[in-house]
C-alpha cells in the first residue's frame, strides 16, 4: 500500500507542479493574462475613453485611433468576457482610477446568445479575486485556463498569431480570412428593447447605471459579423428607468457593413474584424458617434425628461 | 452514478479507504460493503429500478441452489427454465415489448390489416442486458454442472451487481469472479498502480477521445442528408472513434477500478481496430459478450459440429442475436446481420481462425505492409457497419451510405481551428499511448516506473485541457 500512496501523492505534486508551471507560462506569454494582469494593476490613469466588450471588441476597435480624436483611450476587452467580466472591470477601474468620459461597450449579439449562462471571465476572476488559491477543481489552473493551451499552441503554428501585438488594449493580427458568406437576412431575427430587458442583458444596465451615476456617456453598438449574420434591423433606444436610456447602434447592418468592409481583408473570422477591419469600424464609431448630439443617445420622445433629469 | 461525475470521484475514495482502512480484517464486512456500494452506485441513476436488480439476484441464486438440490432431471429442469424465462422475460419487456410489438403492426398493415398495439411507456433499467447475462451465464454453469451454486446471498449478489462491471460490463463469469469474491483479497502495489493508469487511460478515451466526437457525429447524424459526401465520411470514421473510446474507456475504467479493490476482471478489448479479417475483429471488441454468446448459445446449438449448413445457421443466429443484444431496433439487426455475412465466408474456408497474435510480435516489430492492408480494409468494412448501428433508421443509413457513393453535395463539417487542434493534439496522444500500450502487451518494451508515471500524468493534464465534463452518459448504458 506504501508504494502504491507514494506513486498516488507523487502524482498529485507533479500535476500541482505542472499548473503551477502553466500559470507562469501564461502571464508570460498569454496576451489575455498579461494584459489583464496590467488593467488590474492600473493606478490613478486618466484614460478619456475605456472600451469594454468580449473577443469582437478585443479585435475590432482600435483604441490609438479613438485616442487621437478623444484622448487617452484603452481597450479593456478580452476574450470570452462577459457583460458581468466588463462590469467588474469597470467597477474596479472607476475605484482606483480618474473616471473616464465615455464608455464604449461592444455587443455581439450576431453570434453570441447572451441569455445562455455566461460565466465571469477566469483570468478576470484570477485577478480580481482575493482568493488566488484554488478553492474547487474547476479553479485547477490547466483546468480553469484550459483553451488559453489551444489559443497559445496557435502562436506555435501560426506566424500571425506569433506577430500579433497588443496596441493600447487592442489586439492586433495581420490575418485575413474570406467572407464568403452570403446573407440569410429571413434566419436572422432583430432583437428588440424587450430582448435588451431579458435577464441576460442584466449587467448592462448594471454599468448604465454606474455610468449614469458617474456621470459618463455609454455608447453601446452592436458588433458586426460576416453577411451570413449580418441584419436589417434598426438601433434600438433601452429605456428602463426614464432619463437613463441609452441607445444600441446596429453595426451589424447590412447596408452599413457592405459599404465599409472588403470581404477578403477585414475579416479575422467570421465575427471578428481584423486590423484593418478594426480601423474602419472604428472610423465610423468616431464619424457617426462623437459628431452626433448626445441627444441622438436618447429617444427622441423622452428627450424633454433626458433634459430634465440633466 | 456516471464514471465521469463528480459525484464518482468523492464515491470511489471513500469506499476504497473503508474497503482497505477499516473492513480490510473482514472478508464478509469487505463484501457487504462491496454490495452495499453497488447498489448506492446504481441507485444514484434510478432507485426504483434497484428492486428489479435485486429481484433477479434472488431469483438466480434461490433457482441456482433449487437445481442443485433437485433430485429428478424434471425438477432441474423446471428451475432452469424458471430462472430462464423470468430474466428473459423482464429483459423481453422492457427492452423489447414496443418493438416487437409496433413490428409485428407493422407487419400486419403491409398485409392489408391494421391492428392497434398496446406498448408501454416505459423506460429501460440502466445495465439490465449486462447484470441479466451475468446471471444466464451462472444459471446456465450450474445446469451443465460446471459449478456448485453459491449459498452465500451476500458474495452472490457482489458477482452479480460488483459496482465497476455493473451497467456496461464486462460481462462476467461465474467461474472467473465468483472464487474473488470468496477468497481474501490481497492488496498488490503494482496492480493498483496499473488500477489508475487504466482508469487514467480510460478517462482519456472517454471524456477526450468520445465525448469531443460526440459532437461532430450527432450532428452528422441528426440531420445526414444536409451535410456532402466529405462529412458523411469524416463523421463515419468519428462515429468508429467514438464508440471505441466510450465503450472501452468504461470497460478500462471498470477493470481498472476492480483492481483496485484487488479484483480481476475479464478483458473486453483489444485493439479491436488493429484486426486484420472481420471474425479477428469479434476476438478484439466486445470479447465478453463474444465469448458468452460463443459459449451460452453458439456451441449449445452445435457450434462446428453439426455440419457446415447448420454451422453456418448457428453462427449468423449468433450475430444476429448479438445485434438484437444492442436494442430493439432494425439497425441493430442489419448491423449483426452484415458481420454475419462478413464472417461467414471466413468460417467456410477455415481462415476464422487465422490470425491468433496482434500485428507485431518478438519476431516482427513492426507490421507488414500487407497487415496494415488488412486492417485498413477491415477497419472501413466495421465503419460501415457502425452507419446502421447509428443512423436513426435502416432508411437513413442506407441514404447515408448511398450519399457518400454519389459524392452527395451538402453542407461541410465547418470545424472552427481550435477544434481541430483539440482533435490533432489527442489523437496524436491516442496513437502514442496505443502504440505504446500495444507494444507493452507483446513483450517489446518494459516500461519502467518512470514511463508509467509520466503516462499517468500526461493523461492526467490532456483530461483537465481536452476532457468533456458535460457528464455524458456511455453509449452502452442504453444496452
Amino acid at each position: 500500500m506504501r508504494k502504491f500512496l507514494l506513486f498516488l501523492v507523487s502524482l498529485l505534486v507533479a500535476f500541482s507542479v505542472l499548473n503551477v508551471f502553466y500559470l507562469i507560462i501564461l502571464s508570460k506569454i498569454d496576451w489575455d493574462f498579461s494584459k489583464t494582469k496590467k488593467v488590474h494593476s492600473f493606478k490613478e490613469e486618466k484614460f478619456k475613453v475605456v472600451v469594454l466588450g468580449n473577443s469582437t471588441a478585443l479585435d475590432g476597435i482600435d483604441a490609438e485611433l479613438l485616442s487621437t480624436r478623444f484622448g487617452a483611450t484603452y481597450n479593456f476587452a478580452i476574450g470570452g468576457a462577459s457583460l458581468e467580466t466588463n462590469f467588474i472591470q469597470l467597477v474596479k477601474y472607476l475605484k482606483c482610477n480618474l473616471r473616464p468620459s465615455k464608455v464604449l461597450i461592444g455587443l455581439s449579439s450576431c453570434h453570441n446568445n447572451y441569455n445562455n449562462i455566461m460565466e465571469v471571465n477566469p483570468i478576470v476572476d484570477y485577478y480580481y479575486d482575493s482568493l488566488l488559491l484554488p478553492v474547487t477543481i474547476k479553479d485547477v489552473p490547466l483546468f480553469k485556463f484550459r483553451w488559453l493551451f489551444i489559443e497559445n499552441i496557435k502562436k506555435l503554428l501560426s506566424r500571425d498569431h506569433r506577430n500579433a501585438v497588443i496596441v493600447d488594449g487592442q489586439l492586433r493580427i495581420n490575418k485575413s480570412v474570406t467572407d464568403n458568406s452570403s446573407y440569410s437576412l429571413s434566419a436572422v431575427q432583430c432583437l428588440q428593447e424587450d430582448d435588451y430587458l431579458k435577464p441576460g442583458y442584466k449587467y448592462l444596465h448594471q454599468i448604465a447605471e454606474v455610468c449614469f451615476q458617474n456621470g459618463i456617456q455609454l455608447i453601446v453598438f452592436e458588433m458586426p459579423c460576416w453577411k451570413k449574420s449580418q441584419n436589417e434591423c434598426e438601433d434600438v433606444y433601452v429605456s428602463e428607468n426614464i432619463g437613463k436610456g441609452f441607445k444600441i447602434f446596429n453595426f451589424n447592418h447590412k447596408v452599413l457593413a457592405d459599404s465599409m468592409y472588403e470581404v477578403k481583408s477585414d475579416w479575422l473570422s467570421e465575427n471578428h474584424l481584423n486590423t484593418s477591419g478594426s480601423k474602419k469600424l472604428t472610423s465610423l464609431i468616431i464619424k457617426k458617434l462623437f459628431a452626433d448630439s448626445v441627444h441622438d443617445h436618447v429617444k427622441p420622445a423622452l428627450l424633454p425628461i433626458y433634459e430634465s433629469n440633466k | 452514478m456516471l464514471f465521469n461525475s463528480i459525484e464518482f470521484l468523492i464515491f470511489l475514495p471513500n469506499v476504497f479507504i473503508l474497503y482497505w482502512f477499516v473492513f480490510n480484517k473482514n472478508l464478509r464486512i469487505q463484501n457487504i460493503l462491496l454490495l452495499i456500494a453497488s447498489y448506492v452506485f446504481y441507485a444514484f441513476w434510478d432507485y426504483r429500478f434497484l428492486f428489479l436488480l435485486i429481484f433477479s439476484t434472488f431469483l438466480d441464486y434461490f433457482t441456482g441452489i433449487k437445481m442443485s438440490e433437485a433430485q429428478r432431471v424434471t425438477n432441474k429442469r423446471f428451475w432452469f427454465w424458471l430462472s430462464i424465462i423470468v430474466n428473459l422475460g423482464f429483459l423481453g419487456i422492457f427492452k423489447y415489448y414496443n418493438f416487437f410489438a409496433t413490428s409485428f403492426a407493422e407487419a400486419l398493415a403491409h398485409a392489408g390489416l391494421k391492428v392497434d398495439v398496446w406498448t408501454l411507456s416505459i423506460i429501460l433499467p440502466v445495465g439490465i442486458s449486462f447484470y441479466t447475462f451475468h446471471g444466464l451465464s451462472y444459471v446456465f454453469d450450474i445446469y451443465n454442472n460446471k459449478i456448485e451454486p453459491e449459498r452465500n446471498f451476500v458474495d452472490y449478489a457482489v458477482f452479480v451487481s460488483f459496482f465497476p462491471l455493473l451497467v456496461a460490463g464486462p460481462i462476467e463469469r461465474a467461474t472467473h469472479l465468483l472464487p474473488q469474491i470468496k477468497v481474501k483479497r490481497q492488496f498488490i502495489d503494482d496492480e493498483a498502480i496499473q488500477g489508475v493508469e487504466l482508469i487514467l487511460w480510460g478517462f482519456f478515451k472517454k471524456v477526450v477521445i468520445a465525448d469531443t466526437l460526440s459532437g461532430l457525429v450527432s450532428g452528422v447524424f441528426t440531420a445526414p442528408s444536409e451535410y456532402n459526401s466529405t462529412a458523411l465520411i469524416i463523421a463515419a470514421i468519428a462515429f468508429s472513434f467514438q464508440i471505441y473510446g466510450d465503450f472501452s474507456g468504461y470497460s478500462d475504467i471498470a477493470i481498472g477500478t476492480a483492481k483496485l479493490f484487488g479484483i480481476d476482471l475479464l478483458k473486453n478489448f483489444n485493439f479491436p481496430y488493429l484486426a486484420r479479417n472481420i471474425a479477428e475483429f469479434w476476438k478484439r471488441w466486445h470479447i465478453s459478450l463474444s465469448s458468452w454468446f460463443r459459449d451460452y448459445l453458439y456451441l449449445p446449438l452445435g457450434g462446428s459440429r453439426v455440419g457446415k449448413i447448420l454451422s453456418v445457421r448457428n453462427v449468423m443466429l449468433v450475430f444476429l442475436v448479438s445485434g438484437i443484444w444492442h436494442g430493439a431496433n432494425w439497425t441493430f439487426i442489419i448491423w449483426g446481420s452484415i458481420h454475419g455475412l462478413l464472417f461467414i465466408p471466413s468460417f467456410i474456408r477455415g481462415t476464422n481462425k487465422k490470425f491468433r497474435e496482434d500485428i507485431v510480435s518478438k519476431q516482427q516489430p513492426f507490421p507488414t505492409l500487407a497487415d496494415l492492408i488488412q486492417v485498413a480494409f477491415t477497419f472501413i468494412v466495421v465503419t460501415i457497419a457502425w452507419v446502421f448501428f447509428r443512423s436513426a433508421s435502416v432508411h437513413d443509413a442506407v441514404m447515408y451510405l448511398s450519399d457518400i457513393i454519389n459524392m452527395k453535395d451538402g453542407r461541410s463539417l465547418n470545424l472552427q481551428n481550435n477544434q481541430l487542434l483539440v482533435y490533432l493534439i489527442s489523437f496524436i496522444a491516442f496513437f502514442i499511448i496505443s502504440t505504446l500500450n500495444l507494444y507493452r502487451k507483446n513483450n517489446l518494451i518494459k516500461p519502467g516506473k518512470i514511463v508509467t508515471f509520466s503516462t499517468c500524468l500526461i493523461l492526467l493534464v490532456l483530461i483537465t485541457l481536452f476532457g468533456e465534463f458535460s457528464e455524458q452518459s456511455f453509449i452502452y448504458f442504453q444496452f
